[in-house]
């Protein structure tokens, strides 16, 4: 086995120039990365036709809209507020939250600070959240 | 989603205009942020509402302008000093290089403009027009138009995906990362004759 490694490796180094096999490692990397990006497009083609879809398979204007669900524990409550137009006092009575940073405070922080269960209180946020009417 | 993004974000929201200026102005020295992906994103916040279109295209190009700028004049201070200490002396004083450099001086413009698009080209670029005295003038005038071009193209993506400038961000990553491997492919394959083109000494 390491004689018939060692036959290929001096043929490769007699036959075989290092520009030769620079060029076919860059031409694979591009190949690569255009399966990458006609894969990307693909799947964001699709997406962008489920965010289009309703539940009930009506098509909504805009793709923009946020739902209770995308809430995210990078986000802020300060954005949340301003994405779903809440009062900033709604969430601080709904969730009990007695911080004085509120609303400029991320979640993730806010999790961390009050030792909260992170699911819970995502699902406490996302409940209060859906359910709040102006 | 991206790890740094994921970081980044946060600040991005309780900061606004100053976390777009201060992330902008790192990363065009090249540190690990990506600039594209975080203007996208601000813009996708400002077609909720979250932020101004018009000062995210501000502050964005601020940064980046301020970021190569300390570049710039940081090689043109300190550069030689620094080669010649780590031992670039002899690459410093060699004849291809000052036909490099004076090819350089005479014609920075398209290179100055190209690179403001690429984070780590971006900067070997500020670094080069630094060293080589390139005249200020000219590298300002080309710094300022490719950097509000570019900030603005990035923002103008991120304002009109909104939801979906995750997905996009990395499809323009990708393409960015496919366009240098096309360079890399082409130096590859013409090595000999770009050397030399780029090495003889320019016509006076």
């Amino acid at each position: 086995m390491m004689q018939f490694f060692s036959k290929i490796r001096a043929w490769t180094v007699t036959h075989v120039k290092k520009q030769m096999v620079v060029i076919a490692v860059l031409a694979l990397l591009c190949g690569a990365e255009v399966h990458s990006i006609i894969s990307d497009v693909k799947n964001t083609r699709q997406e962008e036709g489920r965010s289009l879809q309703h539940e009930d398979g009506q098509l909504i204007d805009s793709p923009a809209i946020t739902a209770p669900e995308e809430i995210e524990p990078w986000m802020t409550f300060a954005y949340i507020n301003f994405v779903f137009k809440l009062p900033d006092e709604y969430l601080k009575m709904k969730l009990g939250i007695s911080l004085d940073r509120y609303p400029n405070i991320q979640i993730a922080r806010y999790i961390r600070l009050t030792h909260a269960d992170t699911v819970y209180f995502l699902t406490s946020l996302r409940r209060a959240v859906g359910e709040y009417r102006p | 989603m991206n790890f740094i993004v994921h970081i980044i974000l946060p600040y991005l929201l309780l900061y606004k205009y100053w976390a777009i200026f201060i992330i902008t102005l790192i990363a065009s020295l090249a540190f690990p942020v990506p600039p594209g992906t975080l203007l996208m994103a601000s813009s996708a916040f400002a077609s909720q509402g979250y932020l101004s279109f018009f000062w995210v295209v501000f502050f964005g190009s601020l940064g980046n302008i301020v970021g190569d700028n300390i570049g710039y004049w940081l090689a043109r201070r300190y550069g030689r000093q620094v080669l010649r200490k780590i031992g670039f002396g002899k690459m410093l004083d060699s004849e291809k290089y000052q036909n490099i450099e004076s090819r350089l001086k005479k014609r920075p413009g398209f290179l100055i403009f190209i690179t403001r698009f690429e984070v780590f080209s971006n900067l070997a670029v500020n670094l080069m027009c630094g060293l080589g005295e390139v005249p200020y003038r000219k590298y300002i005038i080309y710094e300022l138009i490719g950097e509000i071009l570019q900030v603005t193209l990035y923002c103008t993506i991120g304002y009109f995906v909104g939801d979906n400038w995750e997905a996009i961000s990395g499809i323009i990553g990708k393409s960015l990362l496919l366009t240098m491997f096309v360079v890399a492919l082409c130096v590859a394959i013409f090595w000999k004759k770009i050397w030399r083109a780029v090495t003889r000494k320019p016509v006076a």
